[in-house]
């Protein structure tokens, strides 16, 4: 007899979305959590009278919690309070021009014909087979397993169209790019989307592409910050007598031949339980928790040869005033060239690029209770390698870091921001590793490339090890906030048909 | 006669694949290259 039904590890929005779903069909369900909130990578902070985001700070595909309340037998809404954000970017280009894009699709199209006539044509033709790969890619594989060649193949007979545009999956997304618009400015708006998997614009799969039709669909922010969705999921949880315990982390997956049979955690306590549930990054899973000794090689082997994606420095200020943004999130203009030098002249290097990806994140536009009266919150958020080059690290450069950023932001883009600062925070990707154990700072996981993603990413069965389930950013579908959740519904509904 | 023709369609193939690479962008190439080095860790990542 197991102490508990099924045990999650980590309280992430997949293993919150898995919880609340098991422990509201009755099975005795316990999440160890080893910091004090919710939430994992999609959280926020309290830091001198402000609540900043540490991760992500908008979502798409907002039905997904949608689904995930519905098997919870409750609204959205009675739990989150989602903002529509529009314009959905804006951007700043180092001359000082602005432009944005509208949710709205005419609107945005005059933006293009402002930017590129040209492109006028390749705009239409870009929302029409968007539209058609929304479905597909984002809405159809979210809640399709993907764990084999079996899988796939239903996949494909179930989304004819699929066959017509497979060519989004063998070419990256620069090339994606190309095929639709002629302009490099309108190209390089939408090319810091490849940094949304994890990857500069050369190396990100072509469909990715479509993610810049999809923002049009709707894009979204809680009130209260980000750390308002796994609180809402936690609340559902608790409701359902599901069990979360804080500062408690796992130093061990058990197992008994080939099963996982329970955990322990780093105070010696041995908890059992019929399923255990991951949403901790999959290598760190399956190499310390479970360890190399109680895995076949070939699982070893596989495991050890994924690869982290990027890690994001995130600068979170406190203002006393605005700076002229007039958006939730403003991108400082930059080229696809520049995006792909930031990963391979630097961050590959172990240098910290200067251009590339610099985005100013500003939610107290739509969301005043995030700071004090009349004041502001900004988060900086560039791409950064975890190792630096010259022997530095990133805790002995951290004001250093912090002072280049305010420079670029100033100087490049003309933005008034040093004097009007009252409060910073900077999360290095070292800081990420500690507080969330997620490995490199790596907060989109293991990268998600063609050789890394649907069929060849982690399951959410494991392959490995019986009764073991993943969730989170390193199983399919991969980093963000709607992927992860969805991978916890998935994950649950699996084990309410295999195992309960 | 199909016998021996297997091999050379196999080496013409390959001699074609290999000119579009050299040929095409450095883009692309980094693309292929970074595919193309994980691919003795697909099967096991099958499984896993």
């Amino acid at each position: 007899m197991s102490d508990y039904d099924a045990i999650i590890i980590g309280a992430g929005l997949g293993g919150l979305a898995c919880g609340a779903i098991l422990a509201r069909s009755g099975v005795k369900t316990l999440i160890l959590e080893q910091s004090g909130n919710t939430g994992g990578c999609c959280s926020s902070i309290q830091h001198d009278g402000f609540t900043f985001d540490i991760g992500p700070s908008v979502v798409e595909f907002k039905w997904v919690w949608d689904i995930l309340f519905e098997k919870l037998g409750r609204k959205t809404a009675d739990y989150i309070d989602f903002i529509e954000i529009d314009p959905i970017y804006s951007f700043i280009t180092s001359d000082g021009k602005r432009f944005s894009y509208p949710a709205d699709l005419t609107k945005t199209r005059k933006t293009i014909e402002t930017l590129s006539p040209d492109d006028v044509k390749g705009w239409d033709k870009f929302v029409r087979i968007g539209s058609g790969m929304s479905e597909i890619f984002f809405k159809s594989s979210m809640f399709t397993p993907m764990m084999t060649l079996r899988d796939m193949m239903i996949f494909g007979i179930k989304n004819p169209l699929l066959s017509l545009k497979l060519k989004y999956v063998f070419i990256n997304f620069e090339s994606a790019l190309k095929g639709f618009f002629k302009s490099e400015a309108v190209r390089a708006s939408m090319g810091m989307h490849a940094y949304y998997l994890g990857l500069p614009p050369a190396l990100c799969p072509g469909y990715a592409v479509f993610l810049c039709y999809t923002d049009h669909e709707g894009v979204h922010y809680p009130k209260g910050g980000m750390g308002s969705i796994p609180k809402g999921i936690e609340k559902a949880y608790r409701e359902e007598d599901g069990e979360i315990r804080f500062g408690e982390r796992v130093i061990k997956i058990i197992t008994d031949k080939n099963r996982a049979a329970g955990i322990r955690t780093a105070s010696g306590k041995e908890i059992t339980s019929r399923v255990v549930i991951s949403n901790i990054n999959a290598k760190t899973c399956y190499l310390d928790l479970i360890g190399r000794d109680y895995l076949p090689r070939w699982a070893v082997k596989a495991m050890e040869s994924y690869e982290y994606s990027f890690a994001n420095p995130n600068l979170m200020l406190g203002l006393k005033d605005q700076i002229g943004l007039d958006a939730h999130h403003t991108v400082c203009h930059s080229t696809i060239e520049d995006m792909n030098s930031a990963w391979f002249d630097y961050c590959l290097k172990g240098k910290i690029p200067s251009r590339g990806f610099l985005l100013l994140s500003c939610p107290t536009i739509e969301d005043h209770s995030l700071a004090p009266e009349n004041h502001h919150c900004l988060n900086i958020v560039t791409v950064a390698p975890y190792r630096l080059s010259g022997g530095k690290d990133w805790d002995s450069i951290r004001e250093e870091y912090i002072e280049s950023r305010i420079d670029i932001v100033e100087k490049e883009f003309h933005l008034n921001l040093r004097e009007n600062i009252v409060a910073a925070k900077l999360n290095t990707p070292k800081d990420f590793e500690r507080m969330l154990l997620q490995p490199e700072g790596a907060i989109f996981g293991i990268q998600f490339d063609n050789a890394s993603s649907m069929i060849f990413r982690p399951r959410i069965r494991s392959g490995a090890i019986k009764n073991l389930y993943l969730v989170g950013s390193s199983t399919h579908l991969g980093g963000g906030t709607p992927t992860t959740t969805a991978s916890g519904i998935l994950a649950a509904d699996m084990i309410l048909r295999e195992v309960f | 006669m199909v016998k021996k023709l297997i091999p050379i369609i196999l080496i013409a193939g390959t001699a074609f694949l290999v000119m579009k690479y050299v040929k095409a962008p450095e883009s692309k190439k980094r693309f292929i290259k970074h595919l193309v080095v994980q691919i003795p860790y697909l099967p096991g990542r099958y499984y896993a």
